[in-house]
């Protein structure tokens, strides 16, 4: 029975090529749009490092001037502090893990170089940081906690570094100079499959970061603050300063910029943790320390990567657009299965006047647009992978070529849930397009018809 | 043939009338504010840059070892840089064409009240003319021994001469001539007098879209600023061999240990930079509005079918009671024109209103009305040629097919 429907609605199809064309490609063109956006949103709202993302929480007191705006996101909070980052890091909490992250930068050489100095985008960390966000090694381990706390000349280093300066060799063991002080280094990552920077709270896709070294050590050679201090009124004017130079102040400063991230597996903990922040602001705010109400947050790592999205307003554009798209091309669809049903009314009649049930009328016809709906969906299937191309060509383009390909692409791949979803939109939304044309052909009544002829 | 009956048959189709008239609506507005932004795009792209950018190199580069004394090194540099063979002219600098992104300010008198123009300062030696390849309109350039050379301290007494562009010249003088003119290119602070005016070239100050593209000047400065950012090189080459002459450059900056070479390129690439993040909007845009329109095109070619399908027996009553070909033909493309003229009003409404409202969705504060009216008409051409096939069949009906 479903051979014979399939060979009916073959030839329906043959019957009238332009407009079951039309059809497929409105249909096509709508899931193309469509796709392409949504896989983009869909690669954009992955979880950053896995299901662990929640996890992760971010520790943010409010310690600003009492005439600073309110903020009620955490998304907008400046971090914390040096002195009560380490605090938190130091003290007894429910937390299972910590470590506090900010970032700088390097010139990194080696002696005996062959080649030109390259500048690095470091991260200053704790031994912490290898556990909490489960890093992968190719080569060695973190550093101890002893490092952390002895401010040891160690460091870590991403496999692209160490594929520019040792050429893939094992290189733990060897110094590398970052600006004029010399370091050890003892591990260099594998792969490390996160989406984007989540850590330094930039969400940033474009190059992996290079330099992994315990944040006493960052301290004690004072590399830069390459990140956004925020002071208070009184130490605004210095924030430059803090920023490259006056390093022994700013770990003294009420500045803000230092990201603390605990992991934390319970509610309870959770809850606990709150606690634990609102009776440290209780304690300082008697030493005349944090000017303002209490507002503190503990967000984790997906509540801030959702904030960050929903603020890329081209990003929301586009789809917005994309669901438009979708739907004028659905009703594009309905008028042109409509255009192409009604040449069949004389057929219908005269099937009816002959016997044929309108289920089994019905049934036909609904076998037929799905047929035209997968069809419409592998084409769309189709575009959706020239669209994804083509935001990359375009994204690639706009950045001038800065990012690696292999960390801008993962954005734009196709996968099996789009395959999925471009079969299973493509196919039901046919059907939902020709449902009131079939409807409507398979009504009429067979008599009136028939007369005329 | 009158327009009532067509007016009669739209009160028998409602619905498809409104889907025409609102589909064409929707496509205008979306097709004419991409067209304003990549009208946008490509008026930055054609406005004449000045320079001859394909023929120039920027190197920038930074020390990041302590203690080094400038001086000695930036001699060093001009002179081997100059002695690379292709290289015609170098000159320091603290800006680069195309990608000043900072915005400075310079004053027709003293005082913190004076009137504030917006010009992007350059920093270069007395090649500064040279390199850029600008012509001196009026007045002379610097004299090598006016060039102030050293580490900039508080105590630093600035030059005395100045060179502006000809559109700041404009602004701040109109007609007068400014040569011999007194200018201060930091509010209150050492004075300059205008010696020459150059003819423009291209600041890339499109780029914060506060700044004036083509107001500049030239101090005759090579200097440098402990704990800052150490001047650049711009260098004029011969015709055709920027490209290959990229490495030559490098190495004889990375000749000097402890230093980072952080930009080596080709102006045009600098030039690239400055329209790209509009660009790829625009391309997006354009693709948007292209697919728009192919399926407004192919709604219409649906709809009008299935009107002819419905109507044929009218059609061939009407044949047969003596209307040509020709009539039946003029009456679809009378009946869709009636229903596009409807919805592309509709949609001028709305563009207008989608750009007064948000005036960031397009990526442009301007609405050119002329613009509106030619994707109207463009519209309204697809639509015409959209029709013209079902039409077509509708004329071809034999009176005999339908009258049985």
């Amino acid at each position: 029975m479903l051979a014979y429907n399939l060979q009916l609605a073959w030839i329906s199809l043959r019957q009238t090529p332009g407009l079951t064309l039309l059809a497929i490609a409105a249909i096509a063109i709508g899931l193309g749009v469509l796709m392409t956006i949504q896989t983009q949103s869909r690669h954009m709202r992955s979880l950053p490092i896995g299901p662990v993302s929640e996890n992760i929480y971010l520790v943010q007191m409010d310690n600003r001037d009492l005439n600073a705006p309110s903020l009620d996101q955490s998304f907008e909070m400046p971090s914390l502090s040096f002195r009560d980052a380490m605090y938190l890091l130091n003290t007894d909490t429910p937390a299972i893990d910590a470590t506090t992250t900010w970032k700088t930068r390097g010139i990194i050489t080696t002696t005996g170089q062959e080649y030109n100095p390259v500048r690095g985008i470091a991260v200053a960390t704790n031994s912490g940081f290898f556990s909490i966000f489960n890093v992968p090694f190719l080569y060695g381990n973190g550093w101890t906690a002893d490092s952390d706390t002895q401010g040891n000349a160690v460091v870590v280093i991403s496999n692209r570094l160490n594929r520019t300066l040792f050429g893939d060799e094992d290189s733990v063991g060897r110094q590398i100079t970052i600006i004029d002080k010399q370091a050890t280094i003892v591990g260099v990552l594998d792969e490390w499959p996160i989406t984007s920077q989540f850590y330094d709270r930039s969400f940033f896709r474009g190059f992996s970061d290079d330099i992994f070294l315990p944040q006493s050590f960052a301290i004690s050679m004072n590399l830069p603050r390459y990140t956004r201090i925020e002071c208070q009124a009184a130490d605004r004017p210095r924030t430059r300063a803090y920023q490259l130079a006056d390093v022994r102040h700013v770990i003294n400063s009420e500045c803000a910029w230092v990201n603390l991230w605990v992991k934390l597996e319970t509610e309870d903990s959770v809850e606990n943790y709150k606690s634990l922040m609102e009776n440290y602001v209780s304690e300082q705010k008697a030493l005349g320390r944090f000017p303002r109400e209490q507002n503190n947050f503990l967000d984790n790592i997906v509540t801030h990567q959702n904030a960050f999205l929903s603020r890329d307003a081209r990003f929301k554009f586009y789809q917005r657009l994309s669901w438009f798209f979708a739907g004028v091309c659905l009703l594009n669809a309905i008028l042109i299965l409509l255009a192409k049903f009604i040449r069949k009314t004389k057929e219908v009649a005269l099937r009816r006047a002959l016997g044929a049930k309108r289920n089994v009328l019905l049934v036909q016809y609904l076998i037929e647009l799905v047929v035209i709906g997968a069809i419409g969906a592998l084409a769309g299937l189709a575009l959706s992978y020239l669209g994804l191309q083509g935001m990359l060509g375009v994204y690639m383009y706009g950045t001038d070529y800065e990012y690696p390909l292999s960390t801008v692409e993962q954005l734009y791949q196709m996968d099996w849930q789009l395959i999925r979803d471009a079969l299973l939109i493509g196919i039901l939304s046919t059907i939902v397009a020709g449902l009131y044309p079939i409807w409507k052909v398979c009504n009429v009544a067979p008599a009136p018809l028939l007369k005329t002829e | 043939m009158g327009i009532r009956p067509i007016l009669l048959s739209f009160k028998q189709s409602k619905f498809f009338s409104l889907m025409v008239v609102l589909q064409v609506a929707l496509t205008l507005a979306a097709v004419s504010h991409s067209v304003f932004s990549t009208n946008a795009l490509l008026r930055n792209w054609s406005v004449p840059s000045g320079l001859d950018a394909r023929n120039m190199l920027i190197e920038r580069s930074q020390f990041f070892i302590d203690d080094i004394n400038l001086d000695g090194v930036i001699s060093r540099d001009l002179q081997q840089l100059s002695q690379i063979p292709g290289v015609q002219h170098v000159t320091t600098t603290n800006q680069i064409p195309f990608a000043a992104d900072g915005i400075s300010e310079v004053f027709k008198e003293a005082g913190t009240e004076a009137q504030r123009y917006l010009a992007a300062t350059f920093q270069m030696n007395s090649s500064a003319l040279d390199v850029l390849g600008v012509e001196l309109i009026s007045g002379r350039s610097f004299y090598p021994n006016e060039v102030l050379k050293g580490q900039l301290s508080p105590e630093t007494e600035y030059p005395s001469v100045i060179m502006i562009s000809d559109a700041l010249a404009n602004e701040m003088f109109g007609q007068e001539s400014p040569l011999g003119k007194t200018i201060w290119p930091v509010r209150n602070a050492q004075p300059a007098e205008v010696i020459g005016v150059y003819t423009n070239f291209m600041t890339g100050q499109i780029l914060n879209g506060i700044g004036k593209s083509y107001n500049t000047t030239i101090r005759p400065m090579e200097v440098w600023t402990p704990a800052a950012l150490d001047p650049g090189y711009l260098m004029r080459v011969d015709p055709g061999s920027a490209e290959s002459l990229l490495e030559n450059v490098r190495d004889v900056i990375y000749q000097q240990q402890g230093r980072y070479v952080f930009r080596n390129e080709v102006l045009t690439r600098t030039k690239k930079r400055m329209h790209d993040a509009r660009s790829s909007q625009a391309m997006v845009m354009a693709a948007v509005s292209v697919v728009l329109v192919l399926i407004t095109a192919f709604g219409i070619v649906g709809l009008v079918s299935f009107l002819v399908r419905q109507r044929e027996k009218q059609i061939g009553i009407r044949r047969a009671l003596g209307a040509t070909r020709k009539n039946i033909l003029r009456y679809f493309l009378l009946e869709n024109t009636l229903l596009t003229i409807l919805g592309l009003i509709l949609g001028a409404a709305l563009t207008i209103g989608i750009a007064v409202k948000f005036p960031a969705l397009s990526g442009t504060k301007f609405i050119h009305y002329d613009y509106i009216l030619y994707v109207a008409i463009f519209l309204w051409c697809i639509n015409l040629l959209a029709v013209y096939w079902p039409a077509k069949k509708a004329a071809n009906i034999k009176p005999a097919q339908v009258i049985g």
